[in-house]
């Protein structure tokens, strides 16, 4: 078998993602530091409270952007779902199994899809929306409550969607991390996890 | 203070604050205690967590109303129809304390037959001479035996005698006339008279808590003789929880008034000097009364030996008998010269005056129509404003509507230290006088007013030492040993320390007193041992007593309180005696056994009185020998419901104020206002004109004018000190009350088109003043005389000066008018008529 | 000094107060308007006056402000006879559930002294203004720099065994403090049986003895903030710990127990 190698990414689609990546770690650890007295020292590490505050402000901005961008990339795939990916699901992936092999998917596969529709669309809009709330209406008692209730919702979804993410990314797909580094997938990867998309690109 | 002394003998609150808890009923009537002495309010409240009623009587809904279980409203000046409507209730019903009428009053004494009074000679008792405007008192006398001692009737049955002339005098306050005049409902009126009333059982007392709203009239005087003769009649005064209590209007008003601020006593309420008294012998004669009633002390009685012990205060060494103890160098005034706040700054616009002291005061805001004072003021060729401040009184010549140019008088600021950054005593309104320590040094360039003085005098005595002078004497001769001095003979710095001895008095030789040897230079330890002779001194008789070789008793800070009723004896120091309840043998029956055992002020062991200091330590009345009246400050050793000694009649009559909302007097057709005020100004044959012989342009007035058709009364806030000088300078005071208001109600801001918050102008016949109106329900229209008549009142607590930007306002002074008490001349600035209109 | 330094110079300085639940007993019935609590607490608390008008009423300034932690209110009820006017002193209640507490994102900014008060620390502070939202009375209010500012129960002054300002100036015992137990029972001494406060949130530092019920005063009948404060704060919040801990924890599982899903690159070459 010919060592060839698929682009599943653009360059562009990796730096806004390294952008996102990156600004969510700060806003997650900064959040973090806010939220527990216990944990209160991540800020001091930031440089205070009231540093990690600018950079959580601003960082949440560009997060938000970024993760507008994140979506335009993606939502096409995400909002179609096929057959694959209802065996997918029925499958969960293949997930809880050494040997069970989920079928062949497509660019996104079913959780890739469930994760940017319930996590970055649903939950990003919230936690960013709820952002500005905070940062811009904070004269409003009932906006400010519901902000700050959505806000923190939303925190609790990415604490526990986020570092699945990585996971599923890194360590629990070698060879996944690749897509975020240089763009690019060797053909036996893209067979094995979208050998739909692998067909698609023309790998038998 | 007039009020008082000439019904029970002294000038001051009869009982102390603490005393106040002690009450099953307190009436608050012409004060506002809950606003301008809050922390007395503790006592009230404590008084009515043990059940007690509180009764509130004001034109408008107080702070002080606020809390109380009763309120009425009553038309500002018409509190003698309220309180005379009292007496009536009180002898209709009989709820009078008959025992404490027959033996502590002068109820039994029978007038002379030919006494006539109001109902009877239209608005005046007899003596009345309408030239002069006075009454010649000596219609008003009592019978007499053949031995000069006073006719009684102990049954109180005959009709010349006090009581029954009382109750017919008082019979024409029906409650339908009191209403009338009061605007107070009239089942207001009996609840509250029953209410008050109550008291008039031994094992119950009543007290009243009265200031500036009963003095600032032209019956003040009588308003208080009214509610005193109350007190007589209900037995509350000399008891745990009575008295008549006179709330002052400054921490030291008591003290200043002790040590003679009126100018017409010296220390120890001992008179002025007038000219027609040449010698001491005569002046002495003239104010030691004498009595020929067998059981009287008579305490005036020792007169000489407190004037003379002041004189020796006064010169020391150079006090001798020879020189009548320096009597001659003593200031007198005129036979008939009154030198009031009124006619201080009258005689000063007349351009009598050259200089001026205005020291610790602020006369342009808070003199009554301020416009005439600050005019006068003008006249002047120089004047030194002693101030923590600046104030309108120092800055008069550039203030509204002066053109400072024109203005030749050469003002002189001196900063002075406030009250916590100098060391000495205050007495408050209980007589307690208590010392205190100097906290913070003055600021700046600030002296304390000790300072100031001895340099002042240090450099006037020189001047005259140096240039002679008209008469140099009464300066050079005076003793002023309060401290170190300079090679020179100036004091270096004045010790309070030393005044307060000298003002308590020492020994000036050895002297064997009651068997007892007195060194020479040692502190006298009360005042029965002072003399006549020469060997004793006494700054003032009243504090002999108050620094003693014990030492400071005004320091003393023990919370001691043997008698469980808040005497605290070993807490500071009070005059007279340290005795914390007046004429408090008149609390206790024939055998000086209390009257009121659940709250005995002091009782007779068989040997002695124990409890509070007994005011005369002679046995109790029982002991018909031995005993002394209770009363021993009058020369009859009983208080004074029929009360002689006033200008304005022996019994309290209604009158209306110099400005008023009615045609005439309800009571009499022929005197609207008190006969015997001294007149300014005058309306004859519809011709308003300054009155000959006194009055100017500026002392105009306009009553029952429709210009005018608004009643109208000032008063403080809790948040400003009197003029505000001391607080407007404050900005945590400026923020909860930054401007000067108008409050009126609802009803008649409807009519005006005024709403809360607006901008109105307030004005009287001498002048305006700008103000934010406060709509309330506080304020409600009055029925007088079967018209709705309209009231407001505002604060005089503000001043053009400060705020700098003028955002305070003005004196709500400008609009008062120029009259005064008859007897007292303290300005009416609890009534008068305005207009109101948005600005 | 920060509020929250006092605690632990207090410790240092050996001054032994016992650290009981501290608190106030307010009393409108008592309270005669004269705002001697108002100026003190500004003068202890060094807070500058401002300026203001007067807006046809005694009360003044209108609301609280970040120069302003206690203020009386001034409430004129009913007209003629009836006529009634409240005094009431407005303040934080340094509630046990307090719900600025619960909202603020900035640990420390509000904190609990030991003897119950709910302080502030402005240097922790960030401006965030959430707090005020939280509060179900409507205290925190916010300095020119955002920074949160409302009455600490003095608590730089109760470290050392001294009562609040207001307290010690209040002339009537309007503003009573101690412990709050002997407060509670002190009030039902003198005939309040039930006490605004008493059990509201978790019990107030600040209980009202009310005569009427407490909306005449001007207070909610239910003082209580917003569900989703407790949502969020019962169980959300440690949720997200549980949850970031937890997903990891699966992660973790995963990896040993099922593996990572290798591609077989090996059959590649
Ligand atoms: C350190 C943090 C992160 C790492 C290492 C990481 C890694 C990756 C990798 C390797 C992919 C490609 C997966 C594939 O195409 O199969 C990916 C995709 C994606 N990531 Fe992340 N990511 C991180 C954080 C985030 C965050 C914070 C968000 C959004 C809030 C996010 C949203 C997405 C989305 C929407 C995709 C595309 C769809 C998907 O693969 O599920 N990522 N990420
Ligand atoms: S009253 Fe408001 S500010 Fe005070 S503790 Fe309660 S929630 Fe916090
Ligand atoms: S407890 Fe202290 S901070 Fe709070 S209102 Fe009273 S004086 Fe102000
Ligand atoms: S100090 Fe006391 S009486 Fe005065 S306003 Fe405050 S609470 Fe009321």
């Amino acid at each position: 078998m010919e060592k060839r190698l698929l682009q599943k990414t653009t360059a562009w689609e990796r730096c806004n993602h390294w952008i996102l990546a990156l600004s969510f770690i700060v806003l997650f650890l900064t959040g973090l530091g806010f939220l527990y007295q216990s944990l209160n020292w991540i800020n001091t590490v930031f440089g205070g409270n009231h540093l990690a505050k600018e950079i959580h402000r601003w960082g949440g901005l560009v997060f938000a952007i970024s993760l507008i961008l994140t979506m335009g990339n993606y939502f096409a795939e995400a909002v179609s779902f096929t057959e694959e990916d209802k065996k997918w699901l029925s499958s969960l992936g293949g997930y809880f199994s050494r040997t069970e092999e989920p079928p062949p998917q497509g660019r996104l596969n079913a959780g890739q899809k469930l994760f940017y529709l319930v996590v970055v669309l649903i939950f990003g809009l919230a936690i960013s929306l709820s952002g500005f709330m905070l940062w811009f209406f904070n004269t409003s008692r009932g906006l400010i409550l519901f902000a700050h209730f959505l806000h923190n919702l939303s925190y609790i979804v990415f604490a526990f969607a986020v570092p699945l993410h990585i996971y599923l990314s890194t360590a629990a797909n070698p060879g996944t991390l690749r897509v975020m580094t240089r763009g690019t997938v060797s053909a036996a990867w893209a067979k094995k996890h979208h050998g739909k998309w692998a067909r698609d690109m023309g790998v038998d | 203070m007039a009020a008082l002394a000439e019904s029970f003998g002294r000038g001051a609150m009869t009982n102390h604050w603490i005393d106040i808890r002690n009450s099953d009923v307190i009436l608050i009537m012409g004060s506002n205690a809950a606003e301008n002495h809050p922390v007395s309010f503790k006592w009230v409240m404590e008084a009515r967590k043990k059940g007690a009623k509180l009764i509130s009587v004001d034109p408008r809904f107080t702070r002080t109303s606020a809390k109380a279980d009763l309120y009425a409203p009553l038309r500002s000046g018409s509190d003698i129809a309220f309180l005379n409507g009292m007496i009536k209730y009180i002898i209709d019903n009989e709820l009078y304390d008959e025992f404490y009428v027959k033996h502590y009053t002068n109820a039994p004494f029978i007038v002379n037959k030919d006494f006539k009074m109001p109902g009877e000679l239209d608005g005046v008792f007899s003596g009345y001479d309408p030239k002069k405007r006075k009454y010649n008192k000596k219609a008003w006398a009592f019978q007499k035996d053949e031995n000069g001692v006073i006719r009684k009737d102990m049954t109180l049955q005959d009709p010349y005698c006090v009581f029954q002339l009382l109750k017919k005098h008082t019979s024409r306050y029906t409650l339908d006339m009191v209403e009338k005049i009061t605007g107070t409902p009239k089942d207001k009126l009996v609840e509250i008279y029953k209410t008050y009333a109550s008291s008039g059982k031994p094992d119950r007392s009543a007290t009243i808590m009265y200031a500036m709203g009963w003095t600032q009239h032209t019956v003040g005087t009588q308003i208080i003789r009214t509610m005193a003769i109350i007190q007589l009649l209900l037995g509350n005064i000399g008891v745990s929880g009575g008295g008549v209590n006179a709330l002052r209007g400054e921490s030291n008003v008591q003290g200043s008034t002790d040590h003679c601020l009126l100018f017409h006593i010296l220390p120890g309420y001992l008179k002025t000097p007038r000219a027609s008294q040449q010698t001491l012998t005569e002046y002495n004669n003239k104010y030691t009364p004498k009595t020929n009633e067998p059981m009287s002390a008579n305490w005036w009685g020792n007169y000489p030996k407190y004037s003379v012990s002041l004189l020796k205060a006064h010169y020391g060494a150079k006090a001798t008998p020879e020189n009548e103890f320096g009597y001659e160098w003593l200031p007198k005034l005129d036979d008939g010269q009154n030198a009031s706040w009124i006619m201080l700054f009258h005689e000063m616009l007349l351009g009598k005056f050259k200089g001026f002291f205005a020291w610790g005061q602020n006369p342009a805001c808070s003199g009554t129509n301020a416009g005439k004072v600050r005019k006068a003021l003008a006249k002047l060729e120089w004047m030194v404003n002693v101030n923590l401040f600046d104030n309108e009184t120092g800055s008069f010549w550039r203030g509204p509507g002066m053109n400072p140019s024109e203005i030749k008088t050469e003002v002189f600021q001196l900063p002075c230290a406030a009250s916590c950054e100098k060391e000495g005593s205050i007495t408050n309104s209980g007589r307690w006088a208590q010392w205190r320590y100097k906290a913070a040094d003055p600021p700046g360039e600030a002296k304390p007013d000790s300072w100031i003085i001895n340099e002042l005098f240090w450099r006037v005595k020189r001047l005259y030492e140096k240039e002679g002078g008209v008469y140099p004497d009464p300066v050079v001769n005076l003793a002023w040993d309060y401290g170190p001095k300079t090679p020179e003979g100036k004091v270096r710095v004045i010790d309070p320390h030393a005044i307060a001895r000298e003002i308590n008095g020492y020994f000036l030789e050895d002297k064997v007193i009651k068997g007892k040897l007195f060194k020479k230079g040692t502190l006298v330890p009360s005042f029965a041992y002072l003399q006549d002779d020469g060997s004793t001194s006494s700054g003032n008789w009243l504090y002999c007593g108050s620094y003693t070789e014990k030492g400071n008793m005004m320091a003393r800070r023990s919370k001691k309180d043997p008698t469980g009723l808040g005497l605290y004896p070993e807490w500071s120091w009070c005059w007279p005696v340290n005795r914390r309840i007046l004429y408090n043998r008149a609390s206790v029956d024939l055998n000086g056994r209390p009257r009121n055992p659940k709250r005995p002020v002091i009782y007779w062991n068989g040997s002695k009185w124990v409890g509070d200091v007994p005011d005369g330590g002679w046995p109790p009345l029982i002991n018909k020998a031995k005993t002394r009246l209770a009363f021993i400050m009058k020369p009859a050793g009983v208080a004074h419901i029929f009360g002689p000694g006033r200008a304005d009649g022996p019994f309290p009559e209604h009158y209306e104020p110099l400005e008023c909302p009615v045609q005439e007097n309800p009571l009499s057709k022929s005197h609207r206002i008190n006969p015997a005020v001294k007149l300014f100004f005058e309306v004859e044959d519809g011709q308003e004109k300054p009155r000959k012989g006194g009055g100017l342009p500026e002392d105009i007035f306009a009553t029952y004018d429709s210009r005018y058709p608004y009643v109208a009364t000032t008063y403080r806030v809790t948040e400003h000190w009197q003029t505000g000088v001391l607080t407007r300078h404050l900005p945590w005071q400026l923020e909860m009350m930054p401007q000067i208001f108008v409050e009126l109600s609802p009803e008649l801001a409807k009519e005006k088109g005024i709403r809360s918050g607006d901008k109105v102008i307030v004005s009287s016949a001498r002048g305006k003043v700008w103000a934010i109106a406060i709509v309330t329900n506080r304020f409600r229209p009055f029925k007088i005389m079967d018209k709705t008549v309209h009231q407001v009142g505002l604060p005089w607590c503000f001043g053009w000066q400060y705020p700098e930007d003028g955002s305070g306002g003005d004196s709500s002074n400008l609009l008062t008018p120029t009259i005064g008490d008859a007897n007292t001349m303290i300005p009416e600035t609890k009534a008068f008529m305005v207009n109101i209109e948005k600005a | 000094m920060a509020l929250e330094q006092v605690d632990i110079k207090r410790r240092l300085s050996g001054v032994d107060v016992p650290t009981r639940r501290k608190g106030l007993l307010v009393t409108p019935e008592l309270c005669i308007g004269c705002r001697g609590c108002q100026t003190a607490c500004k003068e202890w608390n060094k807070l500058p006056g401002d300026r203001t008008v007067n807006r046809g009423t005694y009360e003044n300034p209108p609301d609280l402000t970040p120069n302003l932690f206690n203020r009386i209110r001034f409430v004129e009820v009913g007209s003629g006879d009836a006529l009634k006017w409240l005094f009431i002193s407005q303040r934080c209640m340094h509630c046990t559930d307090a719900g600025c507490m619960k909202v603020c994102p900035a640990p420390g900014a509000l904190y609990r002294t030991d003897e119950g008060a709910v302080a502030f620390n402005k240097d922790k502070c960030i401006g965030c203004k959430f707090c005020v939202a939280g509060c179900p009375f409507n205290i925190p209010r916010y300095d020119e720099q955002g920074r949160v500012a409302k009455c600490h129960l003095c608590s730089d002054r109760i470290a050392y065994g001294l009562q609040p300002a207001c307290a010690k100036t209040c002339p009537t015992g309007a503003i009573r403090f101690g412990d709050r137990e002997e407060l509670v029972s002190y009030a039902k001494n003198v005939g309040f049986k039930s006490l605004y406060g008493m059990n509201d949130l978790g019990g107030l530092g600040v209980l009202y003895a009310f005569k009427e019920k407490p909306s005449y005063y001007g207070l909610p009948d239910k003082p209580d903030f917003a569900p989703t404060i407790s949502l969020w704060k019962g169980i959300l919040k440690p949720l997200a710990l549980i949850g970031l801990g937890g997903a990891l924890a699966a992660a973790a599982t995963h990896y040993i127990t099922v593996g990572p899903k290798e591609t077989d690159e090996g059959g590649e070459e």
